[in-house]
C-alpha cells in the first residue's frame, strides 16, 4: 500500500509540467539552462546521461498491468539507463516500446483511450544526468448499462472494470466471500468465473460457479452466460443458463431451493435526449421448492414444498445525470404447481433505485443511496411457501446474474436473514414494502487518479469520447437519406475533375515544373478519393468508410482550386487549356457547394443521436476520474423501514431499523463493511437488532 | 541513480514534459477496420514537433481478430497545422474522424501497394487535421 500512495503522489510534478505545456501551447521561447529540468532544455545536446527510466500507470494494482509495467520497466531500463540522451532513444523508442505491450485490452470495438506522458526529471548539472518518467492512463469504458445502479456499484467497488481493464487480463476470475448474519452465522464461499468466447461454443462466454456455505445454510450456483452489443436499436442483450441450489434457514424453518432457469434481457439505446435507457426481459424456471414449515404454520392457499414451473417478465427504466442514478424495474412472475397452463400465482415486484452523490471535495463525496420495494402475491390457486416473501438482511433478487438486480423481497438491516417474515396468515409474507437509505462519506480518501493529473489527462481521455461520438455521427449521417443525394453527385464531379486533367495536360509545358506537380498531386488525391468512394458505393455491401470518401471533395476540391487555378494560372492567361481549367475547376466546385450544402442538412440529426448514445459513458468515465478513490474509510449510517403484511390483531408488520457502521474499500481488493442496526418496533420473537458483517475479497487473479 | 551523481551545491528542480502522446483508436461501426490516430508532441529543447502515428487494420469479418496493421506510417505534421494538432488532442470532429478511417487510410493503403505517391498519401493523412 505503501508502494500504491507514493505512486499516487509521483505523479503530481509530472503532471504540473504536463499541464503547462500541453494546454499552454508554448511557442518557441529562449530559455535559459539552469539546474534542474526546467522546460526548454534540449537535453541531447546538452550531453546528458539517462539514469533510470520509470513507468507507472494508475491501474497497476491491478496485476496484468502491474506484469506489464514490470515487464515494460525491465525492458526501458535496458534501453535507457545510464546511456546518453537523445530523443530518439527517449521518445520515439521508448514509446513505441511502451505501446507494444498494450495496456489496453484488445476488444476490438467500442471506445479505447491512451495519453502517455514522457518527462525528464531529477536533473543535476556537473555531470549532466537524468532521470526519465513515463505515466499511462488508459482506458476502455464499456458503452453498454452504464446508466444503471448496477454500474455506479461496479465503478466504486472496481473501476478497473468500469475503465474496461478487466478483460484484458487472464480469463479466470476468482472472488472469495465472507460475512456474518445471525440467521447464517459465519459463512464462506466465492465466485469462480471464466470468460472465454469458444469458436465452436460461440453462444456463451462466461461459465461461472458460485457458492456460499455456513453451519446453517449452502447456496450453490451455476451459470452459462452471453451477450452481444448490436447495432440496432437494442444496445445490449445478454442471455444465461442458470442452475441453483439453495438452502436457507427462515427462523425454524428452512427454504430449499433447487431449479433451473433460462433467460434473456436486453437494453435500448438512450433516448430522450440521452437521458434514458430502457431494458427488457423474461426467464423460464422450473423445479423443486421446499420448506419444512409445518402446514398450520401457512396460509391455507399456501403448500410446504412442491415441484414447480414460473415466467417472469420485466422492464424497466434507467438514467445516468452527473451525479446521480436511478432506476425503476417492474417484474411479474406467473407461477404454477399444476399444469403448465394453469397460473397458480401472481407476483408482482416494483424496485426504485436512487442513488446520489454529493462531491464535498475532489474525491471526497457523501454517498446516499435510496431504495424502495414493494411486492404482492395474488393466489388463484396454491403457492409454495418458499414463494412466499422472507425479509431481513440479506437480500435476494427476481432474476440471477449481476447485471440487473431487482430486489423482490423485505430489506431490513436490523432483522437476519428471512426472520422477517410472520404475517396473520402465517409463515412468509404476501405483500411487502420497504425503503432503505444508506449515506456514507470517507473521512480519508486517496484518488484512484490524483487530481492534478485528472485535471490535465481528463481532457484527452473525454478526447477520445468526443471521437468515438463523431464515428457514430459519421455512421448516423450515413444511414440517413440525404447521404444517398451526396452519393449521386460523385459521378458529376468524378467528371468534371477528368476534364481538368485533360486540361491541365495541355498547358503543362506552360507552367513551372513544381506547381504543376503541386496541382496534379492535388488532383490526385481529389480524384483518388472519388475513385475509392465510387468503389465502395457500387459493393454489395457498403462498409463505413464510405462516409469519409463520399465527402472527401468538401475538402479535396478547395485544395484544387488553390493548387491548379490560384497558383497555377499566369495572371491574365487567356490560352484556351487555362479557361478550360477555370472552367472545369467552376464545375467541381459548384458541385462540392451542393454536397456541402446536403451534408450540413443531414448533421444536427445525426450528431443528436450520437450524443445521446454517449452521454452516459462520458458521465462515467467523468465519475471514474473525479470521484473515484483506490482507497477509503469513512462511517456509514443505515435506516431502513419494512412493512410486511397480512396484519390482524396482535401482529403489526411495521420495523424501523436505524443503525450505523464503518466502510472500508480498497478499490481491486477489499471492501469490508460492519455495522449494527437496530429493531426499534421488535416484535415477540425477534431480537434487538443485528449486527452486518461482509467482506468482499475482490477477484485474485488481477 | 542520478541522485547518486548530484554533485556538490546542485539542487533538484522541478520535470520537464519531453512528450506527450494522445492516441486515438476509431474503430468503424461495422467492426471491419479500425484506424489508430496517434498525435505525439514532443519538445526538443525549445522546439516542439508534432507528429501523427497512424496505423490501419482490416479484417474481413467482425469475429476475425485483428493481427498486425497493414498500414504503419508516422508523419511529422507541417508547423503551420500545429495549432490544428493541438486542437485534435481534445477529440477528433465528425468530417476528422470520417477522413481518418476513409481517405486517409485508403490512400495509406494504396501508398504502400504503390498505387499512390508517397507524399500524396502523406497529404491526405495530414489532411485529417485540416477537415473542420
Amino acid at each position: 500500500m505503501e508502494r500504491l500512495l507514493f505512486r499516487r503522489w509521483s505523479g503530481l510534478p509530472l503532471s504540473l509540467i504536463a499541464a503547462a505545456s500541453l494546454c499552454a501551447q508554448t511557442p518557441n521561447q529562449p530559455i535559459v539552462a539552469v539546474e534542474g529540468c526546467g522546460q526548454g532544455i534540449n537535453f541531447e545536446t546538452g550531453h546528458y546521461q539517462i539514469g533510470t527510466a520509470t513507468i507507472t500507470d494508475p491501474f497497476d494494482f491491478l496485476y496484468w498491468i502491474r506484469g506489464k509495467a514490470s515487464t515494460t520497466q525491465t525492458q526501458l531500463a535496458a534501453l535507457l539507463n545510464n546511456k546518453p540522451f537523445t530523443y530518439q532513444l527517449a521518445i520515439s523508442d521508448a514509446i513505441s516500446l511502451i505501446e507494444q505491450q498494450r495496456f489496453l485490452p484488445d476488444n476490438a470495438v467500442g471506445f479505447r483511450a491512451s495519453v502517455i506522458f514522457a518527462a525528464a526529471t531529477n536533473c543535476h548539472q556537473n555531470p549532466n544526468t537524468l532521470d526519465l518518467k513515463y505515466q499511462i492512463y488508459s482506458t476502455v469504458p464499456p458503452k453498454i448499462l452504464s446508466a444503471t445502479p448496477e454500474s455506479q456499484v461496479q465503478a466504486r467497488q472496481s473501476p478497473q472494470d468500469t475503465a474496461g481493464l478487466t478483460q484484458g487480463g487472464s480469463a479466470f476470475h476468482f472472488t472469495p466471500a465472507g460475512g456474518y448474519n445471525a440467521a447464517e452465522r459465519w459463512y464462506g464461499g466465492g465466485n469462480l468465473q471464466v470468460t472465454k468466447r469458444i469458436a465452436a461454443f460461440p453462444l456463451f462466454d462466461t461459465l461461472s460457479a458460485e457458492g456460499r456455505g455456513s453451519s446453517t445454510m449452502r447456496e450453490i450456483n451455476l451459470a452459462l452466460a452471453g451477450s452481444a452489443e448490436p447495432l440496432g436499436p437494442i444496445e445490449h442483450m445478454d442471455w444465461r443458463l442458470n442452475y441453483l441450489q439453495a438452502d436457507n434457514p427462515a427462523d425454524t424453518s428452512e427454504l430449499r431451493r433447487t431449479l433451473l432457469s433460462g433467460q434473456y434481457s436486453a437494453a435500448t439505446r438512450p433516448f430522450a435526449g440521452g437521458n434514458l435507457t430502457a431494458r427488457f426481459g423474461a426467464s423460464i424456471e422450473g423445479g423443486n421448492l421446499h420448506s419444512n414449515f409445518p402446514t398450520a404454520q401457512l396460509a391455507v392457499n399456501t403448500v410446504p414444498g412442491a415441484e414447480y414451473g414460473a415466467l417472469r417478465f420485466y422492464g424497466g427504466l434507467a438514467s445516468r445525470l452527473s451525479h446521480n442514478v436511478f432506476s425503476a424495474s417492474y417484474g411479474l412472475e406467473l407461477g404454477s404447481i399444476g399444469p403448465a397452463q394453469q397460473i397458480d400465482w401472481r407476483k408482482h415486484i416494483v424496485d426504485v433505485v436512487d442513488d446520489f452523490w454529493i462531491p464535498l471535495r475532489p474525491h471526497y463525496q457523501l454517498d446516499v443511496d435510496a431504495r424502495f420495494t414493494a411486492g404482492k402475491i395474488q393466489v388463484p390457486g396454491s403457492i409454495p411457501a418458499t414463494e412466499r416473501f422472507f425479509g431481513g438482511n440479506q437480500e435476494t433478487f427476481f432474476v440471477p446474474g449481476d447485471s440487473w438486480q431487482i430486489r423482490a423481497s423485505p430489506y431490513i438491516r436490523a432483522i437476519p436473514a428471512n426472520r422477517f417474515q410472520f404475517t396473520s396468515q402465517g409463515a412468509g409474507a404476501q405483500s411487502f414494502a420497504s425503503a432503505n437509505l444508506t449515506i456514507a462519506a470517507p473521512v480519508k480518501a486517496w484518488p484512484l487518479v490524483p487530481t492534478v493529473v485528472e485535471r490535465e489527462a481528463g481532457p484527452l481521455l473525454d478526447g477520445q469520447i468526443t471521437s468515438a461520438t463523431s464515428v457514430l455521427q459519421n455512421h448516423y449521417a450515413m444511414s440517413s437519406p440525404g447521404f444517398q443525394q451526396v452519393l449521386q453527385l460523385l459521378e458529376p464531379l468524378q467528371n468534371a475533375l477528368t476534364a481538368l486533367r485533360t486540361a491541365l495536360t495541355s498547358v503543362q509545358a506552360d507552367v513551372p515544373a513544381p506547381t504543376f506537380t503541386n496541382c496534379n498531386n492535388k488532383l490526385l488525391g481529389a480524384n483518388f478519393n472519388l475513385t475509392m468512394a465510387r468503389r465502395k458505393m457500387a459493393a454489395p455491401k457498403r462498409d463505413d468508410t464510405l462516409y469519409g470518401s463520399a465527402l472527401a471533395p468538401l475538402s479535396d476540391i478547395p485544395q484544387v482550386v488553390t493548387a491548379c487555378v490560384d497558383q497555377l494560372i499566369p495572371q491574365g492567361a487567356t490560352a484556351p487549356g487555362f479557361q478550360q481549367i477555370r472552367d472545369s475547376v467552376a464545375q467541381a466546385d459548384r458541385l462540392r457547394g451542393q454536397m456541402k450544402q446536403l451534408s450540413d442538412a443531414i448533421q444536427p440529426a445525426a450528431a443528436a443521436r450520437a450524443a445521446d448514445e454517449t452521454r452516459f459513458v462520458r458521465r462515467t468515465i467523468n465519475t471514474l476520474l473525479r470521484d473515484m478513490n483506490v482507497l477509503s474509510i469513512g462511517p456509514v449510517a443505515v435506516f431502513d423501514v419494512a412493512h410486511i403484511g397480512p396484519t390482524g390483531p396482535g401482529i403489526d408488520g411495521m420495523r424501523y431499523g436505524p443503525g450505523g457502521g464503518l466502510r472500508l474499500s480498497i478499490a481491486s481488493m477489499v471492501t469490508f463493511t460492519s455495522g449494527y442496526a437496530w429493531n426499534i418496533n421488535r416484535q415477540p420473537g425477534e431480537g434487538p437488532g443485528a449486527v452486518f458483517f461482509e467482506i468482499g475479497i475482490r477477484d485474485l487473479f488481477h | 541513480m542520478a541522485s547518486n551523481s548530484q554533485s556538490a551545491g546542485s539542487t533538484p528542480g522541478s520535470d520537464s514534459t519531453i512528450a506527450i502522446k494522445v492516441s486515438f483508436e476509431l474503430n468503424t461501426p461495422d467492426g471491419l477496420r479500425r484506424v489508430q490516430f496517434g498525435l505525439e508532441k514532443d519538445f526538443t529543447g525549445t522546439d516542439i514537433i508534432w507528429k501523427i502515428h497512424f496505423q490501419l487494420w482490416e479484417r474481413s469479418v467482425r469475429t476475425a481478430t485483428y493481427v498486425d496493421p497493414i498500414v504503419s506510417l508516422d508523419v511529422q505534421v507541417n508547423p503551420q497545422l500545429n495549432q490544428r494538432a493541438q486542437q485534435a488532442t481534445s477529440g477528433l470532429t465528425p468530417a476528422q474522424t470520417a477522413h481518418a478511417t476513409g481517405p486517409a487510410a485508403d490512400a495509406a493503403k494504396a501508398a504502400k501497394q504503390g498505387e499512390l505517391p508517397v507524399e500524396v498519401a502523406n497529404d491526405q493523412i495530414q489532411g485529417t487535421l485540416q477537415q473542420n
